[in-house]
């Protein structure tokens, strides 16, 4: 069934995936499967997003998985699935991320090289992937998890293990440093 | 309304006002901010699907679900001091005797307090998602260093008599019971998922040094300041030491596991 990740939360999808969690945690493998099926795609976005290509998100995705089968007793029946589900994703990019962090390093593209660009380049550099590509991984994480997978703020601060205030600040960081790379000062 | 407006809202996840829009209309920067699409076009295929499935299915049996913070709490506070006491009778109560009234008030204090916090703290690391109302980090920071200075203020003198050879029955006491507790405590949160491994031993480790400091403090009657803080208190950092080690192994298992795990689906 088709699921629009950005309104899941507290509406009624966000109960129907707590109703999942706690069958899967009594060994229900079809929500298990139904767990699979509804929130991979988001996940999927959430990963491709913060990676070079979609092996590597489909790695990551499947590293996922595991973990949350190996965490699924660590879910509180009445506690929203989505802040605890995207805590483990957190990490895993987080994991991935300092294993692999020299490869991360040579892909980035440099910043003063894109602002000093001419228009078409930087119209060009106005691809999502080459934005994102300039952020901290943090902040890119948190736009990521905002804009693509539909957190809200209190959500995406308990998957990011910090405060609500301390992700809009990290969410403001981030746009201003978009808006630099999108063209100059005002 | 300005440009950092218009980024205070987006990061806020407001809707846009009319003002807003209006601004967005005639700003090309504030338009192309408001309008990126940060969603790839990219699609999961179904093969892809079928594998994560085997993953989150694969040997599936019922768990019972972590109780709730508060209770999860109340028991690691009940059990180490329980721990304490059984720890510290056979040993002997000197300690106790030996402090003047404010004293114990302060230091048996300052070391319940730290019980309490730490063992939030703990909670909140073994709980994916949790609502963090603590800084594990500063946390930490604040009750080592309160420890060491209440020490100091309580305990003035810094002879050193006989220090090496008093001094390693306390640490030999302290940290087996330190590593017994340890072990307890791991036990009483083996439900829980540590997301950050390394960072959950540092303080679970801290919380098993607090209790061999606590049975310490309850066996024994020197009181200088130097045969605390090199002592009893070093349980804290030893503990915090040998925490992250535990956390760096269970990391390296996990992540072993699972590429077993996928090495597997993939044949």
């Amino acid at each position: 069934m088709p699921v629009d990740a950005a309104k899941v939360g507290k509406s009624r999808q966000g109960q129907d995936l707590e109703r999942l969690m706690v069958r899967y945690q009594n060994a229900d493998a079809q929500a298990g499967v139904a767990l699979v099926e509804v929130l991979s795609p988001p996940l999927f976005q959430f990963f491709r997003a913060q990676t070079r290509n979609r092996q590597d998100a489909e790695d990551l995705l499947q590293d996922l998985w595991l973990r949350v089968h190996n965490a699924r007793a660590s879910f509180r029946p009445g506690e929203p699935v989505l802040p605890w589900l995207y805590s483990i994703a957190h990490r895993v990019r987080v994991d991935r991320y300092r294993k692999n962090r020299r490869v991360w390093q040579h892909e980035v593209v440099d910043e003063s090289t894109l602002l000093n660009a001419p228009a078409q380049a930087r119209a060009a550099a106005s691809d999502v992937t080459a934005l994102l590509s300039q952020l901290p991984d943090s902040q890119r994480e948190l736009l990521i998890m905002l804009k693509v997978s539909g957190l809200s703020l209190e959500e995406a601060a308990r998957a990011t293990g910090s405060t609500v205030g301390a992700v809009k600040q990290k969410a403001h960081r981030a746009y201003e440093k978009l808006r630099k790379l999108l063209g100059g000062a005002q | 309304m300005t440009c950092r407006d218009i980024r205070q809202c987006l990061s806020e996840g407001r809707p846009l006002s009319a003002e807003a829009q209006a601004h967005i209309a005639g700003c090309p920067i504030c338009q192309a901010l408001a309008s990126t699409d940060f969603d790839t076009a990219e699609r999961l295929e179904p093969q892809a699907l079928s594998r994560f499935k085997a993953a989150a299915t694969n040997g599936l049996v019922a768990v019972r679900p972590l109780p709730s913070d508060r209770q999860l709490t109340f028991l690691l506070i009940a059990l180490f001091f329980c721990f304490i006491i059984g720890a510290a009778l056979p040993s002997g109560t000197a300690g106790l005797h030996a402090l003047r009234p404010g004293q114990l008030i302060l230091y048996y204090g300052a070391l319940t307090l730290s019980v309490l916090f730490t063992a939030s703290a703990i909670v909140q690391e073994i709980t994916p998602g949790s609502r963090r109302y603590l800084n594990t980090g500063r946390v930490l920071l604040v009750e080592g260093a309160g420890i060491v200075l209440l020490t100091a203020l309580l305990f003035h003198s810094v002879s050193t008599h006989r220090f090496v050879e008093f001094g390693h029955g306390c640490f030999e006491l302290g940290a087996s019971c330190s590593l017994a507790s340890a072990v307890l405590f791991s036990y009483a949160l083996r439900g829980g998922y540590p997301v950050a491994p390394v960072r959950t031993g540092i303080v679970t480790g801290f919380f098993a040094g607090l209790s061999g400091v606590a049975v310490l403090a309850v066996h024994c009657p020197l009181l200088t300041f130097a045969h605390i803080a090199t002592w009893h208190l070093c349980m804290l950092p030893l503990g915090m030491g040998v925490g992250a080690l535990a956390g760096l192994l269970i990391q390296k298992r996990a992540s072993l596991r699972n590429l077993r795990a996928r090495s597997g689906e993939a044949r």
